[in-house]
């Protein structure tokens, strides 16, 4: 809300968003109006999004119109560590994508601006790291383990106090 | 594919992601933190943010022991130390020079001894850090540890947040740290359990000298009788406030009692301000008036809700009950 400003267009009103690979999207002018980042590609022949495809841009927008009537208290805090990690049941399923899809909505999420979807995002990923071992983390995101075993068993050893018991 | 974001490309995000995992399952960052070296490099940080916590790891102290081979452990013993192991961190450097957060908020569970030998360690060895949160400090720590912890307050040299919650507030924690960071500091929590804060006035003579960049301000001020006198300080502190100023709380503040007159008299850009409840008509008209001038206010927050209220302001700024502000100062 911006002294009662920013919340002007109405619901019928529409803005074009065009994605980097062309696909054009009609939406709410109120989804726009929430996101900054939004509302700088409305309109014009050539605007469109960098960065975000179509495929990802409608999941994002999906999302948006989801949750058009949540209360903006976005007050300036991105801090992830102070807020808890529980993810309502809709916003689950939306994510309850492959992999791929979800990374290219953080950083989508990321990109816009949108904060919330970006803090869901993060959540969502914490969460399918949350009680698996450095083996069961490493295969869910493909990630190669690049330490010599003389490392590994340093670091344990200085960490041991921080494992689960 | 492995996502970019776990490559190290993008940091700040795997750090948000990381900052989750904490949130929830202390414990599970250690796994990642053994996932690779990018990993390793992500995770100790926040693993280290607060071991001294003790809810998070009531057991730590003595698994900490349990791991330390032979020789060292007869080491310990030389020096008569059996259950008190913070001197060992001191070897731990690698950690130390690393961390960005830190809370001596579990100070008070240690003893004295072991409270300034980790100040100490922390002091020489920490330069780094990005928040600093100290609570639950009480002048019966004596000299010593006083010394200790405004040691660790000098040595900072990207100081961003600052926290000072307790029954006391010591000049010697907040003076030092506002004169030697003042001008990196964006936010800072200055709030007493009783009420008060030492040397009020000097403190709002630093806060205007030395720092310019403040954008979230949490202050809890000296309870005083007199009208007048508190009139007067309301418009001081109004005028103190930096011109980078955003959030202001002042829910606890006796200050608020008149915050017409503080609005009157402010020209921090403020888009939320939190105070304990809209007490009279002046103070509605003060908040539509700082909203025409400034145009930045966005939320005011309050503990009790008056009825008509977000009528009579509706277009100036939205009214939340303070619950629903999430914003940590």
């Amino acid at each position: 809300m911006d002294n009662g400003t920013s919340n002007s267009a109405s619901e019928n009103e529409t803005i074009t968003l065009k994605s980097c690979d062309g696909i054009e999207f009609h939406i709410d002018a109120r989804i726009a109006n929430r996101y900054t980042l939004l509302n700088n590609w409305n309109g014009g022949e050539s605007a469109c999004i960098p960065n975000v495809n179509g495929k990802v841009l409608e999941k994002v927008l999906e999302w948006c119109e989801h949750h058009i009537n949540d209360p903006q208290l976005n007050c300036g805090d991105d801090d992830s560590r102070r807020r808890n990690t529980i993810i309502e049941e809709w916003d689950e399923n939306f994510l309850s994508c492959d992999q791929d899809m979800l990374f290219e909505i953080i950083l989508a999420a990321n990109y816009l601006e949108i904060k919330p979807l970006l803090d869901l995002g993060c959540k969502t990923v914490a969460n399918m790291m949350k009680s698996k071992s450095p083996e069961e983390i490493r295969s869910a995101f493909n990630i190669d383990n690049d330490y010599t075993p003389e490392e590994e068993e340093q670091f344990r050893k200085e960490n041991e106090w921080a494992e689960d018991y | 594919m492995t996502s970019k974001i776990f490559m190290g490309d993008m940091p700040e995000l795997m750090e948000k992601i990381l900052n989750n995992v904490n949130n929830d399952e202390f414990y599970s960052l250690y796994p990642c933190a053994l996932v690779s070296r990018h990993w390793c490099k992500m995770s100790i940080p926040i693993l280290w943010r607060n071991p001294f916590l003790s809810y998070k790891s009531p057991l730590f102290i003595s698994q900490y022991l349990l791991s330390l081979d032979e020789n060292v452990k007869s080491v310990l013993k030389e020096f008569g130390i059996n259950s008190e192991i913070l001197h060992l961190f001191g070897r731990n450097e690698r950690f130390f020079s690393q961390l960005k957060e830190l809370s001596l908020a579990g100070i008070s569970g240690l003893s004295i001894k072991s409270a300034i030998a980790l100040s100490e360690i922390l002091a020489r060895n920490t330069t780094n850090i990005n928040v600093l949160n100290i609570s639950e400090y009480y002048s019966g720590y004596g000299p010593q540890l006083l010394h200790a912890i405004v040691c660790i307050i000098k040595s900072q040299v990207q100081l961003r947040e600052f926290r000072l919650i307790g029954e006391e507030n010591p000049k010697e924690f907040h003076v030092p740290i506002l004169e030697k960071s003042g001008k990196l500091i964006q936010r800072l929590n200055l709030e007493s359990d009783g009420g008060e804060i030492c040397e009020e006035s000097l403190l709002l003579s630093t806060l205007k000298s030395f720092c310019p960049n403040i954008t979230n301000l949490n202050i809890s001020t000296e309870e005083l009788e007199e009208e007048e006198e508190l009139k007067m300080r309301v418009i001081q502190f109004a005028k103190i406030l930096p011109l980078t100023l955003q959030y202001l709380d002042l829910r606890y503040s006796d200050l608020s009692s008149y915050i017409d007159i503080l609005l009157n008299n402010c020209y921090a850009p403020l888009k939320t301000l939190l105070i304990h409840h809209i007490y009279d008509k002046k103070t509605t008209k003060a908040l539509i008036k700082i909203c025409i001038r400034k145009r930045t206010l966005n939320y005011v927050s309050i503990d009790s809700v008056i009825d008509n209220i977000e009528k009579e302001v509706e277009g100036y700024y939205k009214v939340v009950p303070s619950h629903r502000i999430t914003v940590y100062c």
